[in-house]
């Protein structure tokens, strides 16, 4: 049986929506497909009973199987991935598992890892790839739209994508799944050895009557703010960028998929609290 | 030990590795591009401070994807590895026969962090290297490489003995100036036959490379409100305070 497996991350203890999107689609997948669909998890801890809800969280999202890799050395929750620490693990999925499709919400950790992961195995590579099924059968795509390129093999080999936030529906399924868990442990060739707020960030262009209530949100965003930028500088589209999603009359023909209607200050005013009321 | 410091590039838009490169060590500029661009890009990165320049290429790379591309690159630097680096003095004439510099262990590979990103991890999947994205600057300290990079708002610093692979965005912010001009070193062109593959080795990568084609536009989908869109940031993790982790 052909297995597939989706990488959840986590945040708070709870998968990111673009997991459980990523884990929805290639629930409709393994169903016409006749694959196992595994939902892998790389955990710091050893699991307990604070687990339970994540596993159903899971089943509910669609996996057949739930896998908790733990290892202690991992990084810790929230942080973004690394090779040196997500490593083992994945190399683990696909050494034992052989996933045909092996699928990772695109994040900045899945940046990090995928594409490593498709080294590791010699899979096929799609960076923001679309998973549809049709007539006949299942096609892939990086990217969407005209612009997109499509993977002519019917799985004959396995591959490795990554999938944009907002581009699939989560799935709504029972909450029965098997429960596997293997502990593993990273090397530490890589450590990490402190941090530090701010640094260099990349820049986003902003009329410069819109940099009060701007600044708050790219700071919290790691950016900063070029107000040199003419007063049509497009604002909602950098923002959009950094965060991928697109923006009110910006969202046609953008490549990110989530949009929101509404104008840059409204926007911005309300990271800015929300942001504001963590700080 | 003073690294040996490899850069790869693909085109123009990557001299900025190279500057990360120089900056750090002997570097040698590597790629497994085509034709004149490829050579000028060369050409501009020793203008930059790289001491020596190699490009390998067969037509087959043209089709590859990302890992036939990985394979030629890393087939290039491990060759060169172990080779006594561009700048070591030239062996005297009462060195014993048939010796050579001895060679540096601590190698750095730097790689763009550009577009899918997905070249560099491939290499070092290749050399069997740990490797870092996103890194915005290098520096190196008591025999070990620091970098930062940065996740959302927060910088992180991260330490490793060489070798390692480092995926770079940006500028240095440290970039030593351009080396007075001076004649310039010859770039080295080799084939696939010259790092020890084959094109037949790399054909098969053709069918992985995915094609022109269009898919299903995907449609935005339409947040209906601030608060739903600042709600789902959070959930991911995307918002966080100032300053913590």
């Amino acid at each position: 049986v052909a297995n597939i497996v989706v990488f959840v991350e986590l945040h708070e203890g709870r998968p990111l929506p673009v997991s459980l999107e990523v884990l929805g689609q290639a629930r409709r997948l393994s169903s016409k497909l006749g694959a196992t669909l595994y939902a892998a998890v790389l955990m710091r801890q050893a699991p307990d009973a604070e687990s339970d809800a994540l596993i159903a969280a899971l089943a509910r999202g669609g996996a057949d199987k739930v896998l908790l890799l733990h290892d202690e050395a991992s990084s810790p929750e929230g942080a973004s991935l690394v090779w040196s620490t997500a490593g083992p693990a994945i190399a683990h999925i696909e050494d034992h598992l052989a996933p045909i499709l092996f699928l990772f919400g695109a994040t900045r950790g899945a940046r990090e890892v995928a594409a490593r992961a498709a080294a590791h195995n010699g899979s096929a590579f799609l960076d923001s790839a679309s998973l549809e099924l049709g007539e006949g059968g299942l096609t892939l795509w990086e990217g969407s739209g005209a612009r997109a390129r499509r993977l002519d093999a019917d799985l004959e080999f396995p591959v490795v994508a990554t999938v944009a936030r907002g581009r699939y529906d989560p799935a709504a399924c029972d909450d029965d799944a098997e429960v596997e868990v293997v502990k593993v442990a990273a090397g530490a060739e890589v450590e990490e050895i402190g941090w530090e707020a701010g640094g260099a960030p990349s820049q986003i262009s902003c009329p410069s009557a819109l940099m009060a209530v701007a600044s708050p949100a790219a700071e919290a965003l790691g950016a900063t703010l070029d107000g040199s930028q003419p007063p049509d500088a497009p604002v909602l589209i950098s923002l959009a960028a950094e965060l991928r999603v697109a923006l009110g009359a910006h969202a046609e023909g953008a490549d990110a998929d989530l949009a929101v209607v509404g104008d840059a200050s409204a926007l911005l005013a309300a990271l800015a609290q929300a942001i504001g009321a963590r700080a | 030990v003073t690294p040996r410091v490899f850069a790869l590039v693909d085109g123009p838009g990557d001299l900025d590795v190279v500057r990360h490169a120089v900056a750090l060590g002997d570097t040698t500029v590597v790629t497994a591009a085509e034709g004149p661009l490829a050579e000028a890009v060369l050409a501009d990165a020793l203008a930059l401070g790289a001491r020596a320049a190699v490009r390998v290429w067969d037509e087959v790379l043209a089709r590859a994807d990302f890992l036939g591309v990985a394979q030629a690159l890393a087939a290039t630097v491990r060759q060169h590895m172990g080779e006594p680096s561009p700048a070591a003095p030239a062996p005297t004439e009462t060195a014993a026969p048939g010796a050579t510099a001895t060679p540096t262990a601590a190698v750095i590979v730097i790689a763009g962090d550009r577009g899918r990103a997905a070249v560099g991890p491939a290499v070092a999947e290749r050399l069997s290297l740990p490797h870092l994205g996103q890194v915005m600057r290098i520096s190196l300290r008591d025999g070990r490489v620091v970098v930062r990079r940065r996740a959302g708002g927060i910088v992180h610093l991260f330490a490793a003995r060489p070798p390692i692979l480092l995926c770079t965005v940006g500028s240095p912010t440290d970039a030593p100036p351009a080396p007075a001009a001076s004649a310039p070193a010859a770039i080295q062109s080799l084939t696939l036959a010259d790092v020890g593959l084959s094109a037949t080795e790399l054909s098969h990568r053709r069918r992985f490379r995915p094609q022109p084609g269009a898919a299903p536009e995907a449609r935005p989908r339409v947040v209906p409100s601030i608060e739903t869109l600042v709600a789902r940031l959070d959930d991911e993790g995307l918002l966080r305070p100032k300053g913590a982790r």
